[in-house]
């Protein structure tokens, strides 16, 4: 278990790296395309609040991979 | 614990409780009349764009709550539970005031939708500072092996908030009219909260400060600065982490599909008739809200994290064949018309600036007792301003789909029922308001919150060329995908142990 839990962390930052790719590149793919019509609208807002988690996660994930939950 | 202490504790819960509830009361009215609010409040050229608008403006109301969580968390580690949570109540209850007094785009043009997201923001800053202070000031004051079991009783607020403003909409709707309230008469419930927001301010004022916070306060202990002790010491901040992806996350999108994205499925995409969604969704929360006190308590015998996970696990598995089962239950394609049927159509006129609006509703049965109601609005000179079709369930389809909604509220107890003690047992008082507000806001107010602009959203992207009408199930992938991974998370990193007075 100990071992799952630290080498889940690398799945947590891939994880972080991967959501924060597939969000931005959405993000570009609808607003230059201007379909659907709000997408200038929605994308910034949820740029704006989901980069920070996914840092947030990223980190989570090398606090993992560095066994600073193994005391829980 | 004496007979003394325990009615100190029902006061204190029923104190903290009623003003809890008024806000999350407040905070809902504005999600249970989106449809209303986006033609009041936005231009109406596309009218799925204005309810997506009214959707993310609702979305701003939870996007601002981690905001709240910081400023008033801070402030009620550093003054004080009580006031800060009396502060919080002021707030929302003005603001909720005032946006009943708002005219729409029609008369004061997009200086509506403006103001209408300014107060929205200012409801979100409020309550991301109320409920942490509540959350906490209860279970500071209760022992240890009950903390999941009194703590509950604040779980249950959030719900009861949501029914309490079914029921005046519901009410407020059916005693004036469908036309009167969809041009004034939603304000109601937005004004009422002025009286309501009074009482309760009336109890709080006569609230103690948690014995906890006045101990540390007396020994000098107060947290100079909350936010850094809180954020920038690496001990605490990877539990709030950890409170944020095996937890909160999962809880805040469960909570969100169970109540508020149901509710948008079977009036949206069900097309289910207005009234009688809110006669599903009271009945519905109010089979199921005594779960909160039920898991609430259960966790202070087996433990809140196997309670939460199961939750979460359940709800991953279960969403597509009940959402899947919600939809056959309305699809009027899957149904046979009874042809002998002949419905006289009901005619209303009323006069509306200076024109005669005339209201014909048909009605087509079918054999299984569902009815499909057609209301067209005319113009004197014959011109269709709008014609809305809905459905009304047979008496065994309105039952089926009650308990539909009732196994995601079971859910939703489930998650919700012990976070709020498996928060408060996570922190040390002297930093506990902040820091367990900001992953339950994050939680609740953006991965939930967003769930029904993002499920929208997902269903809008279904639909192509090849089929117009898109998955009905897509905006389930954005809810299942979160919580599956706060679920594998939460099981392998949360602990389960109890967690003894002096710890906390």
């Amino acid at each position: 278990m100990k071992s799952i839990k630290k080498y889940a962390g690398i799945l947590w930052m891939i994880l972080s790296i991967l959501s924060v790719y597939y969000v931005l590149s959405t993000a570009i793919t609808e607003i230059s395309a201007g379909e659907p019509e709000d997408a200038s609208i929605f994308w910034p807002i949820i740029i704006t609040i989901f980069i920070p988690i996914a840092i947030g996660f990223g980190l989570f994930g090398w606090y993992a991979l560095n066994e600073e939950y193994e005391e829980g | 614990m004496s007979e003394e202490k325990k009615s100190g504790i029902w006061t204190v819960i029923t104190s903290s409780s009623v003003g809890t509830l008024i806000e999350w009361y407040d905070f809902y009215i504005f999600g249970s009349l989106a449809t209303i609010l986006s033609v009041q409040f936005f231009p109406q050229d596309n009218p799925t764009i204005a309810f997506l608008n009214t959707l993310l403006t609702f979305a701003a109301g939870f996007i601002v709550r981690p905001f709240g969580a910081l400023v008033f968390g801070r402030l009620g580690d550093i003054v004080g539970r009580k006031y800060t949570f009396l502060v919080t109540l002021l707030i929302m209850g003005g603001s909720t005031f005032v946006i009943g007094l708002i005219p729409g785009y029609a008369t004061i043009g997009v200086a509506a939708p403006i103001l209408v997201l300014i107060l929205r923001m200012l409801q979100g800053l409020a309550l991301g500072g109320e409920y942490g202070g509540a959350a906490t000031y209860v279970a500071e004051h209760s022992p240890a092996n009950r903390r999941g079991f009194y703590t509950s009783w604040i779980q249950t607020t959030a719900t009861l908030g949501l029914f309490l403003s079914l029921i005046v909409i519901l009410v407020t709707r059916t005693t004036m009219g469908e036309a009167a309230f969809r041009d004034w008469g939603w304000r109601i419930p937005f004004l009422l909260s002025s009286v309501l927001v009074g009482v309760s301010t009336f109890i709080r004022l006569k609230m103690h400060e948690s014995p906890m916070f006045s101990k540390l306060k007396k020994e000098g202990k107060v947290s100079a600065n909350p936010l850094k002790e809180s954020f920038g010491n690496k001990r605490n901040l990877k539990m709030v982490l950890l409170a944020l992806f095996g937890a909160a996350m999962g809880q805040g999108v469960v909570w969100y599909t169970g109540q508020f994205y149901a509710m948008s499925f079977i009036q949206q995409t069900c097309n289910i008739d207005s009234v009688q969604v809110n006669y599903i969704i009271v009945l519905a929360l109010l089979l199921g809200t005594p779960f909160f006190v039920v898991f609430g308590s259960l966790s202070d015998k087996i433990g809140r994290k196997w309670i939460m996970m199961a939750g979460m696990l359940i709800a991953c598995i279960a969403y597509r064949p009940i959402y899947s089962t919600m939809y056959d239950l309305a699809d009027l394609s899957l149904k046979t018309e009874v042809s002998s049927h002949v419905s006289t159509p009901a005619i209303t006129s009323e006069e509306h600036d200076g024109k005669i609006i005339t209201t014909t509703v048909n009605e087509k049965l079918f054999t299984d007792g569902t009815i499909q109601k057609t209301e067209s609005v005319k113009d004197n000179a014959g011109n269709t301003i709008s014609e809305i079709k809905s459905t009304v369930l047979s008496n065994s389809g309105f039952a089926f789909m009650i308990l539909l909604i009732f196994i995601q509220v079971i859910f939703v107890t489930m998650v919700y029922g012990p976070i709020a003690a498996f928060l408060v047992e996570l922190f040390p008082t002297r930093i506990r308001y902040t820091s367990m507000s900001l992953p339950y806001h994050i939680g609740n107010g953006i991965f939930g919150g967003l769930t029904p602009a993002i499920a929208t959203r997902f269903f809008e992207a279904s639909k192509s060329s090849g089929d117009p009408g898109g998955d009905p199930l897509a905006g389930l992938t954005y809810v299942i995908i979160v919580a599956a991974v706060c679920f594998i998370i939460g099981s392998l990193y949360l602990s389960n142990k109890p967690v003894p007075d002096e710890e906390i």
